[in-house]
C-alpha cells in the first residue's frame, strides 16, 4: 500500500509539473498583458510600459521568465506578486481566500452527501413509487436550474421574504448558510441520482437474492450488502466532484459576496494576472491529483477486491 | 352692553384661535415626538427650538441622529498606495483617507468648487508655470506633522520608473522634466517639485497649464510618507496597518474581498465638520444582491444599472435619486487607413446611421445620456462649463440634422472612392470590446440600423476585450467601439487623445490633421480661457463635423439610490467623493 502511495505521488508531481508548463506558456500566449488598454482602459505611453515590465520581469524571453518562475516556486516556495493587485503576494491572497471558498465547499459537500444519498437510496428502494417520482423531480430541478438562480431565490425567500438570514457577507456561520445550500444543490441531485442507479444495479445482483434467501434481516441488508457496493460509482464521482466544488463557485460567491478563492480565479484569466493565474493553477491541479489519490485509497477501504496492490507487497 | 359684545367676540375669537392651534398641534406630534404641547404658538415653537428629540444630537446648529455611520458598496481596491494604483475602486477607497492639496466641495447650486485642502493658500507666477502652495498646520493619524516633502515625495515616487506606477504618466508633460525622469533620462533632483521649507511646495511646470488647479485635488496628487512607504517596500498599500492618513478618516480594518471599515480621523484639520463616526465599504459585486441589501435597509446606498430598479427605487417613498452625467463618452472608431473608411461621407453616413436615444433605451435602459457632441456636458473651463461658454454648438447633433438620408452620403462617398455605389455590396465587419451581454446587443443594434438606414449588411465579430484590443493595434479592424473617462476636469484631458500620431493615443487609427493638433496643443498651454474655448470650439468640428474621426453614441452616468435620511451626499464627476459635511438624519 505505501509503495502504491509512494508512486502514486511520484506520478502525482511529474503531472503538477506539466500542468504548470502548459499553463505558464498558455497564458502567456493570450493576446494582451497586465497593462494592456482592456484593464486600464487606456494606452499607457511606451517608457511606461517598459517600466512595468521591467519591474515584474516581463521583457525578458519567455523562457527565462519561465525558468525565474520555476526557480522562485521551488527554492522559496513562493508564487510572487500579484500584477493587478499592486504588492499582493498570491501566497497570501490563497492562504487568506482558500479556507473560506473551504468552508463553503466542505458545508456544500457534507450536505450533498447526507441529502444526496439518502435520496437516493429511499428513491432506489421505492422504485417507481411517488417518493421515487419527487426524487426524480428534483434531480432534474437539481441539475438544469443554474446556480444562480438558485442563490437569487434563496436569497430573495431566506433574506427578504422572511427576513432570517442575511444575504451576503462573511464573518459568522449564518452568513455560511444560504451559500452553501446554493452550491449543494447540483450535488445533491447529481449524488441522489447515481445513487439511486446504483442501488437499483445492486438490487438486482444474484448475491443480494442469495442474502435474503439466507434470511439477512432488512437492514443488515441494506447497510452490508447493497449500501457497500452501491457506494463504489459515488466514490469515483467523489473526487472530481470535490475540485469542481472548490473550483467551481465563483458564481456563488459573487452573488453571496463570498471573499473566497472564486473571484481571483475567473478574473485573473481575463486580467492576464500571469502569476495569480499560475498560483491558482498549481494549487487547484495539486488538489485534483490528490482528490483522485485519495478516491484510490477509498476505494481500497470501501471494497477489498479493488486492493490490487497487495499482491505487490 | 357694547363692551360685553366686545369681550364676548375677543373670547369667542381667542377660542376659535386656540383650537386652530391646537389643531395645528394635533398633526405634530409624529414628527417631533414631543409629549406636552402648550396652546401658547409661541412658546410651542420656542420648545421646538431647544429641545433635541431623543436619539438626536445638535452640531454646529444641524441636528442629527445621535449615531453617526454609513455603509456603502464599494469594490475590493487593487491597492491602497495613491501612487501605484491605476483605477476608480482603488480610488473611492483612498479617497477618505488622503487629502490632496485642495478638496472639492458641492455648492448649493451644483457647481463643483475648489477650496483649500492641505494648502491653505496657493499662488502662481503671471507665465503660470510656477505655483507655490502654503499648507496648513495640519498632522498625519499617527501624530506627525503632514509636510511639503510629503508631496514630493509622492509625485517623485510616482514618476520614478522604478515605481512603475500605471499613472506616472499623468504628470508627463505637465510637470517640468517629468516626462525625463520617467522615462529614466534625468534625475529625480531635476524634477521640477520641491519643498522649499516644510511649509512651502513649489510646483515648476513644462508649459503654462492653465488647468493645472484641477489636478490639485487628484488623489494621485496625494502626500505620502516615506518612512511609511519604504518601511513596507512593495507590499506598501495591501493592509490596514500600513495606511497612516492625513484626510477625515483612518481605516480601522481592511478583510480582503469583503469590507473596509474606516473611522473618524481625530486628527484631521477639519474635523469638526466630519459627522460620520463610522463607515464600512462593503464589498458587493452582484447587482441584485446590492439592490436587496438595499431593500433592507442594510447599505445606505447602492449604485443602479438595471432599468427596473431605477424605477422601482423611484417610486418608492425613503429614497433620494442622483443621475449625473459623467467625463464618459463611449464612441465607435473608425479605421482610416481602410479601403471605406478613408472618405469622410462614409464615416458620416455610420456616424448618423441610428437613433442615439433608440441605442440608450434599448441597450441600457434608459440609463446613460444620449451625445450631441464629443466633450462631455459637464466639462468646465475654467470657472465656466464648456459647452455653454462656446454657445453649445452640438457637432453631432448638427451632422445628423444636416444629412437627413445618411445613404444618399454613403452612395456619394463610394462614388468619390470610385467604389461600386450599391451599398448592399460592401463588406464591412464590426468588432466588438468585449463578449458580455452589453457588447453584443450593441452590436446587433449596429447591424439592424445600418441595415435598415443604409442597406449595408456588416458582419459582427464579437471577440474577447484582450483579442479586440490586440487587433485594434495591429491595424486589423474597421469598425470598434471603445471610450474614454476623463481625469481632471478641463477639455484637454478629452481633445488631447486624438493628436496625431505617438503625441495622442490613437496612433493605430491613422487620422492625421495638422491643424487639429495645432490648436490643441496651443489650447494646452494658453491662459486666456476665452480664447482657449475658441480653439477646443474649432477642434472639436473637426474631430466631429469636418472630418468625423469618431461617432460617440453615449455619455456615461452615475445612477445611485440613496436613502433619504442620509444629508449632503454627493456625486462629483472627478473627485471620488466627500465626506465632510455628510450626516444622517432621522435613520430608524
Amino acid at each position: 500500500m505505501c509503495r502504491f502511495i509512494f508512486k502514486r505521488i511520484g506520478y502525482a508531481l511529474l503531472t503538477t509539473f506539466i500542468i504548470i508548463t502548459l499553463t505558464f506558456f498558455l497564458i502567456h500566449s493570450i493576446p494582451g498583458d497586465p497593462i494592456s488598454p482592456q484593464n486600464l482602459g487606456k494606452y499607457l505611453p511606451e517608457d511606461a510600459v517598459k517600466a512595468f515590465k521591467e519591474k515584474h520581469g516581463l521583457d525578458k524571453p519567455l523562457i527565462v521568465q519561465y525558468g525565474m518562475f520555476l526557480k522562485r516556486l521551488i527554492l522559496e516556495g513562493d508564487f510572487g506578486d500579484s500584477l493587478i493587485y499592486i504588492g499582493r503576494s498570491v501566497n497570501k491572497t490563497i492562504k487568506e481566500c482558500a479556507p473560506t471558498s473551504a468552508i463553503i465547499g466542505g458545508q456544500a459537500i457534507i450536505i450533498e452527501l447526507i441529502l444526496g444519498l439518502l435520496m437516493g437510496i429511499v428513491a432506489g428502494f421505492n422504485r417507481g413509487k411517488w417518493i421515487d417520482q419527487v426524487a426524480m423531480v428534483v434531480v432534474i430541478l437539481g441539475i438544469c436550474v443554474p446556480s444562480f438562480v438558485v442563490a437569487s431565490l434563496l436569497q430573495y425567500i431566506f433574506g427578504v421574504k422572511f427576513n432570517i438570514l442575511p444575504i451576503y457577507g462573511w464573518g459568522g456561520f449564518k452568513e455560511t448558510i444560504l451559500p452553501s445550500i446554493a452550491l449543494s444543490f447540483f450535488g445533491i441531485a447529481m449524488f441522489g441520482k447515481y445513487m439511486r442507479n446504483s442501488v437499483l444495479s445492486v438490487v438486482g445482483e444474484d448475491y443480494i437474492l442469495t442474502a435474503k434467501a439466507k434470511g439477512v434481516s432488512k437492514t443488515n441488508l441494506i447497510i452490508k450488502h447493497v449500501l457497500r457496493n452501491a457506494i463504489i460509482p459515488i466514490v469515483t464521482l467523489f473526487g472530481p466532484h470535490l475540485m469542481f466544488i472548490f473550483a467551481g463557485s465563483f458564481v456563488i460567491e459573487r452573488i453571496f459576496a463570498v471573499p473566497g478563492l472564486g473571484k481571483y480565479y475567473v478574473d485573473s484569466v481575463a486580467n492576464s494576472d500571469y502569476t495569480m493565474v499560475l498560483g491558482l493553477t498549481i494549487l487547484y491541479s495539486v488538489l485534483f491529483i490528490f482528490s483522485l489519490i485519495l478516491v484510490d485509497i477509498l476505494y481500497g477501504i470501501v471494497d477489498p477486491r479493488i486492493r490490487i496492490t497487495k499482491g505487490d507487497r | 352692553m357694547q363692551k360685553r359684545r366686545i369681550l364676548t367676540l375677543i373670547l369667542v375669537v381667542t377660542l376659535m384661535l386656540t383650537s386652530l392651534l391646537a389643531g395645528c398641534k394635533s398633526n405634530e406630534p409624529a414628527t417631533t415626538n414631543q409629549p406636552e404641547q402648550t396652546n401658547n404658538a409661541t412658546e410651542n415653537k420656542e420648545s421646538k427650538d431647544n429641545t433635541i428629540p431623543k436619539g438626536m444630537k445638535k452640531v454646529n446648529g444641524i441636528l442629527m441622529d445621535e449615531e453617526q455611520y454609513l455603509r456603502l458598496v464599494e469594490f475590493e481596491p487593487e491597492s491602497l498606495d495613491t501612487t501605484r494604483s491605476s483605477i476608480s475602486s482603488a480610488w473611492r477607497a483612498q479617497t477618505p483617507l488622503f487629502e490632496g492639496l485642495t478638496r472639492v466641495e458641492m455648492t448649493e447650486d451644483g457647481v463643483e468648487k475648489i477650496v483649500p485642502g492641505m494648502a491653505e493658500r496657493w499662488e502662481h507666477n503671471e507665465e503660470g508655470t510656477e505655483y507655490t502652495f502654503y499648507l496648513r498646520d495640519a498632522v498625519w493619524s499617527d501624530g506627525k506633522p503632514v509636510r511639503a516633502q510629503d508631496f514630493e515625495y509622492a509625485i517623485k515616487r510616482l514618476l520614478d520608473p522604478k515605481t512603475a506606477s500605471k499613472y506616472g504618466w499623468f504628470f508627463c508633460g505637465i510637470i517640468k522634466n517629468a516626462t525625463e525622469f520617467n522615462g529614466g533620462k534625468c534625475s529625480a533632483d531635476e524634477v521640477g517639485i520641491y519643498a522649499v521649507d516644510d511649509k512651502t511646495l513649489k510646483v515648476e511646470l513644462a508649459k503654462p497649464v492653465p488647468y493645472f488647479m484641477q489636478l490639485t485635488y487628484f488623489i494621485v496628487f496625494s502626500p505620502l510618507r516615506q518612512d511609511i512607504a519604504e518601511k513596507y517596500g512593495d507590499s506598501y498599500g495591501q493592509e490596514a496597518e500600513h495606511i497612516v492618513a492625513n484626510g477625515p478618516f483612518i481605516l480601522k480594518e481592511w478583510v480582503h474581498d469583503n469590507k473596509l471599515v474606516y473611522e473618524k480621523n481625530p486628527n484631521y484639520w477639519d474635523k469638526e465638520h466630519v459627522y460620520i463616526d463610522k463607515m464600512e465599504f462593503v464589498n458587493l459585486p452582484d447587482d441584485s444582491a446590492r439592490m436587496q441589501a438595499l431593500l433592507r435597509g442594510e447599505i445606505d446606498a447602492a449604485a443602479l444599472f438595471k432599468r427596473e430598479w431605477k424605477e422601482k427605487f423611484q417610486s418608492m417613498d425613503g429614497y433620494q435619486f442622483i443621475m449625473k452625467p459623467l467625463a464618459w463618452t463611449e464612441y465607435i472608431m473608425f479605421n482610416h487607413k481602410d479601403r471605406y473608411f478613408k472618405n469622410d461621407k462614409i464615416r458620416k453616413a455610420f456616424t448618423i446611421a441610428y437613433d442615439r436615444d433608440e441605442l440608450n433605451d434599448l441597450v441600457f435602459g434608459g440609463g446613460r445620456i444620449p451625445p450631441t457632441s464629443f466633450v462631455p456636458d459637464n466639462i468646465m473651463l475654467g470657472d465656466e462649463n464648456y459647452q455653454n461658454k462656446i454657445g453649445n454648438p452640438k457637432y453631432l447633433k448638427k451632422l445628423v440634422d444636416e444629412n437627413p438620408d445618411p445613404k444618399a452620403l454613403l452612395i456619394e462617398g463610394l462614388k468619390e472612392l470610385g467604389e461600386d455605389p450599391d451599398p448592399a455590396k460592401m463588406e464591412i465587419s464590426y468588432m466588438t470590446n468585449g463578449n458580455g451581454d452589453i457588447p453584443r446587443k450593441m452590436a446587433e443594434f449596429f447591424q439592424q440600423s445600418f441595415k435598415k438606414n443604409l442597406g449595408v449588411d456588416i458582419k459582427l465579430e464579437i471577440v474577447a476585450s484582450n483579442v479586440a484590443y490586440d487587433k485594434f493595434d495591429g491595424g486589423e479592424f474597421q469598425i470598434f467601439e471603445t471610450g474614454w473617462i476623463g481625469d481632471y476636469n478641463d477639455p484637454s484631458t478629452f481633445m488631447d487623445l486624438w493628436k496625431s500620431g505617438k503625441q495622442g493615443n490613437y496612433p493605430q487609427i491613422g487620422w492625421v490633421n495638422e491643424e487639429f493638433d495645432k490648436l490643441v496643443i496651443e489650447a494646452g498651454k494658453e491662459l486666456d480661457p476665452n480664447k482657449r474655448a475658441e480653439m477646443y470650439k474649432r477642434a472639436e468640428e473637426i474631430l466631429i463635423y469636418e472630418d468625423c474621426v469618431c461617432g460617440p453614441y453615449l455619455m456615461g452616468t452615475v445612477n445611485t439610490a440613496i436613502k433619504d435620511y442620509v444629508n449632503n451626499y454627493h456625486e462629483f464627476s472627478f473627485v471620488k467623493r466627500n465626506y465632510v459635511g455628510v450626516y444622517t438624519k432621522g435613520r430608524k
